[in-house]
């Protein structure tokens, strides 16, 4: 078997179930279970109680197929012990299945209260129907309705024929709990999720395997926009397992962009491998052969002059502040970062008879069942999408490539086929992090504060690579860029330059880069006004009571008042604050790293972090969002490194692309401010932070201030020392 | 193609495999126990690990032709007792986020903790150096582990 994979597939609609009536006046018991309870599509009730709580976001370990679950648990009074928690299938009627922006809890919270509570009052008024009491006479309680006079008692499995038999009221009208009343929220209730994967028995993308199905891997064009010549695959044809291979033309999509490949269809995995070895391909570099990150990175700072898009304008900012006595000015630099999740890409798909359906590890089936439709030529309706647990995603696993790639090779194939990305692979083809390079300049005012701001990026733009046709920076382009601080005038603008590298969504997105710039120039600021680095951040943020107590607080707790005589002497600390989503609403994070440090070596020690997250739904949960979004962005900070030379990436594996092990891990302090505001996401907010207060504390530490990441590229590759 | 006979979590399986097969791919394509990850096919990253006679190996390192007799335990051998003191501090500190690394994170502990029963901070974090979380679960696997060290004293 060798073909070419047309673009138009065989076209034969297939029948879908119809889609449930909604609205008010809905039934309950439109469902064909008149046994059970289903008062919302996420929500089952059983005659024994059991209740089936589903999950439309993608658990890949921020915990979601727990603090979900809970939220709506909370509301219904359930009996969590009665609880069982499953994936819900692809499809509208289930709500909005992207995960992604640290939104899951946030975006879901009053949703998933409605549904909650309507079931509870649903089940009470059957419960006083049954008795002929006054529903007011009437309370809930883990998993039962009791009538409070009589001490009468049911348990919702008694009450869900007849529950199922009146109209679901509106979820606007139903009242919900005050924060004084829960009893699940804010507890420390363990993940549903660990159980199985401590016993190696949880589905991940990469073991499923439908009956019949091929195994192939793929050769993908090793320069960023580079093409096939020509292919010989007769030594891979003739290896034991392999079943045949495949050339694939570049592809874009819906949040897909693909190079050109050829795949190997085999029996097992190793055999795929092997097949793919055997192949001898020459490919066309293309454009980008001259293309280098060492190359970028001079035309970055050759061009913070260029002319520049204005992305965001307040005040009366002059669009050049001139150098001066009152003028501060600095130039930062970050490197294309891959995101190298434990999991490597990979999907499962079988299409035929004019369905595609795609078992994924993806944070976007939405995406996935858009890019397949448009890449097979079959209505959206077509294509099913079953989540599977995804094995971190951190922005990665928002696009839809792999998805693509692996319905694209069933449809030649002919069968199911589950394909599998090496390492190499993973980090060669990712959507990276963008490189930037970003001057700062501020002037400041007799007390040392800034009046005028201006940040000037530099760099690959998302709107180049994802939008060529755009004329204006995209948002994410300059997102988290604008300073939280009083300011009186803000400039930021943006000078794209072409890059052939593809970048996309990297945990925090962002927020992670222009964070950095933003918090390492504040405290070059507070040095330069002599002002300690948090008093000089609150006098900044007068206006923003959270903003403060966040700082107030690590200050309080990081020892930081009494570490000033240890500074300049090999220990410093660095503070760090970020606002993440705005003072109303969004979180509230503030850092300090300890660091100890020299001219050639850097070990991070202890991070105290303090974050103001609202309402805290699983305190446990956030804990670790912020333990790991630490640890995420200290491997970053101290060797994130993703090059490019001669159109390539250089670093394919763990040996050069270095994430943080065990020895560099930092302790960690959380301190989870109380709330009973709406909660707010804690999966991204702890990232930013990290990277400026780790730089800020080496500057206190040796009174060096280092403005382009990694450290390892500043300080030498054996600056991240393991414990001695 | 010979069948080799491997014998995973005390039970003998024949299998019909080119022998320059690494064992991981034996154990998740053609025995079907996917406990076991890829994560980099180089032994840089863990996620493979297993017991060979007891001992944490990587099993994208070891060909299927060179194991011999050596009993092989894979994390749902180590599994199977559900009391397993590794098993129960992992989920006493709530160890996993995303989970995918950490059938490998537990068989490299249970190893550390079956030949140094009270492994010190430091013995810790050499042991457990090679096996990478990209989740940054590693400051709760040290309390795991000396969770599970302690519970054996």
């Amino acid at each position: 078997m060798i073909a070419t994979l047309g673009a138009g597939a065989a076209l034969v609609l297939g029948v879908r179930w119809l889609p449930r009536p909604s609205g008010a006046a809905r039934r309950a018991s439109a469902a064909s279970h008149e046994s059970a309870f289903e008062s919302h599509p996420l929500l089952r009730i059983d005659a024994s109680g059991a209740t089936t709580i589903l999950v439309n976001k993608t658990e890949m370990g921020q915990g979601v197929w727990t603090s979900l679950p809970l939220i709506l648990a909370e509301e219904l009074d359930a009996d969590w012990a009665l609880v069982t928690i499953a994936r819900a299938p692809s499809g509208p009627r289930y709500g909005k299945a992207a995960t992604g922006g640290s939104d899951s809890v946030d975006s879901s919270w009053l949703p998933l209260r409605r549904a909650g509570a309507t079931a509870r009052v649903m089940l009470l008024t059957a419960a006083a129907r049954r008795w002929g009491v006054d529903p007011t006479s009437c309370a809930t309680r883990r998993g039962a309705v009791i009538h409070t006079p009589s001490g009468r008692r049911a348990t919702y499995g008694e009450l869900v024929g007849d529950a199922s038999r009146l109209a679901v009221p509106d979820g606007r009208t139903v009242p919900l709990k005050p924060a004084t009343e829960y009893h699940l929220l804010g507890t420390a209730i363990p993940r549903r999720d660990l159980e199985v994967k401590v016993h190696g028995a949880a589905t991940f993308g990469i073991d499923v395997r439908p009956p019949g199905v091929l195994f192939a891997c793929v050769e993908r064009c090793p320069y960023f926009g580079g093409s096939l010549r020509s292919v010989d695959d007769a030594a891979a044809r003739r290896l034991q397992g392999v079943r045949g291979t495949v050339q694939l033309g570049a592809v874009t999509a819906p949040l897909t962009r693909l190079p050109a490949r050829v795949a190997v269809f085999a029996n097992s995995t190793w055999a795929a491998l092997q097949g793919r070895r055997a192949l001898t391909i020459a490919w066309d570099p293309g454009a980008a052969r001259g293309f280098s990150t060492d190359a970028l990175s001079a035309a970055c700072r050759a061009s913070v002059d260029a002319e520049a898009q204005v992305a965001f304008r307040a005040g009366h900012p002059p669009l050049v502040i001139e150098p001066g006595a009152r003028t501060v000015e600095a130039v930062y630099e970050v490197p294309f970062l891959a995101h190298a999740t434990m999991e490597p890409m990979n999907a499962t798909a079988d299409v035929r008879d004019g369905r595609a359906t795609i078992w994924a590890p993806t944070q976007a089936p939405d995406g996935i069942i858009d890019a397949v439709a448009a890449r097979l030529g079959i209505p959206t309706d077509a294509v099913d999408v079953h989540v599977t647990f995804a094995g971190g995603g951190f922005g990665r696993r928002f696009y839809a490539d792999f998805g693509v790639e692996a319905a694209e090779l069933s449809a030649a194939a002919g069968a199911p086929v589950k394909v599998t990305w090496t390492r190499e692979d993973d980090i060669q083809h990712d959507l990276y992090r963008p490189h930037r390079v970003a001057r700062l300049r501020a002037v400041l005012d007799d007390r040392g504060l800034p009046t005028s701001w201006h940040t000037r990026l530099i760099g690959a733009s998302w709107a180049e690579y994802w939008d060529p046709d755009t004329t204006r920076p995209w948002q994410h382009d300059w997102e988290g860029a604008q300073p939280p601080y009083a300011v009186r005038n803000v400039l930021i603008d943006f000078v794209a330059l072409p890059s052939p590298v593809p970048i996309g969504a990297w945990r925090a997105v962002n927020n992670g880069e222009n964070g950095f710039f933003m918090e390492v120039f504040v405290d070059e600021l507070a040095h330069r006004a002599r002002i300690d680095p948090i008093a000089y951040r609150l006098a900044l943020l007068g206006d923003r009571p959270r903003a403060r107590r966040v700082l107030e607080q690590v200050r309080d707790v990081s020892g930081w008042s009494r570490s000033a005589a240890g500074r300049g002497r090999g220990v410093g600390l660095g503070v760090a604050y970020y606002d993440y989503g705005g003072e109303q609403g969004g979180t509230q994070v503030a850092m300090v790293a300890e660091v100890t440090a020299d001219d050639a070596n850097v070990r991070v020690e202890r991070i105290v972090c303090v974050i103001d997250c609202g309402l805290p739904v699983s305190p446990d949960t956030v804990r670790a969002q912020v333990e790991g979004s630490v640890a995420w962005a200290v491997g970053a900070t101290l060797f994130g490194d993703l090059t490019v030379t001669g159109g390539r990436a250089v670093e394919g594996n763990f040996d050069r692309y270095r994430v943080l092990r065990m020895s560099e891990m930092p302790a960690v302090d959380v301190h989870i401010m109380p709330s009973t505001e709406s909660p707010s996401g804690v999966g991204e907010p702890a990232v930013p932070p990290t990277a400026p207060a780790i730089v800020n504390a080496v500057f206190a530490a040796t009174g060096r201030r280092i403005r382009r990441l990694p450290l390892s590229r500043t300080l030498g590759p054996a600056s991240a020392r393991p414990r001695s | 193609m010979p069948s080799i006979t491997l014998h995973i979590n005390d039970h003998p399986h024949a299998v019909d495999v080119a022998p320059d097969t690494p064992l991981l791919w034996v154990l998740r394509d053609t025995v079907g126990l996917t406990g076991t990850k890829y994560g980099c096919g180089m032994g840089l990253c863990g996620a493979c690990t297993v017991h060979l006679d007891g001992e944490a190996r990587r099993a994208c390192q070891i060909l299927v032709s060179s194991i011999g007799s050596a009993r092989i335990t894979t994390i749902e051998g180590l599994a199977a007792d559900r009391k397993h003191p590794v098993i129960r501090a992992w989920l006493a500190e709530q160890v996993p986020q995303c989970g995918y690394c950490q059938p490998g994170q537990i068989m490299q502990a249970a190893a550390l903790l079956a030949g140094t029963p009270h492994p010190t901070r430091q013995q810790i974090d050499e042991a457990m150096n090679g096996n990478i979380c990209r989740c940054g679960t590693y400051q709760r696997i040290r309390r795991a582990i000396a969770r599970a060290a302690a519970e054996t004293a």
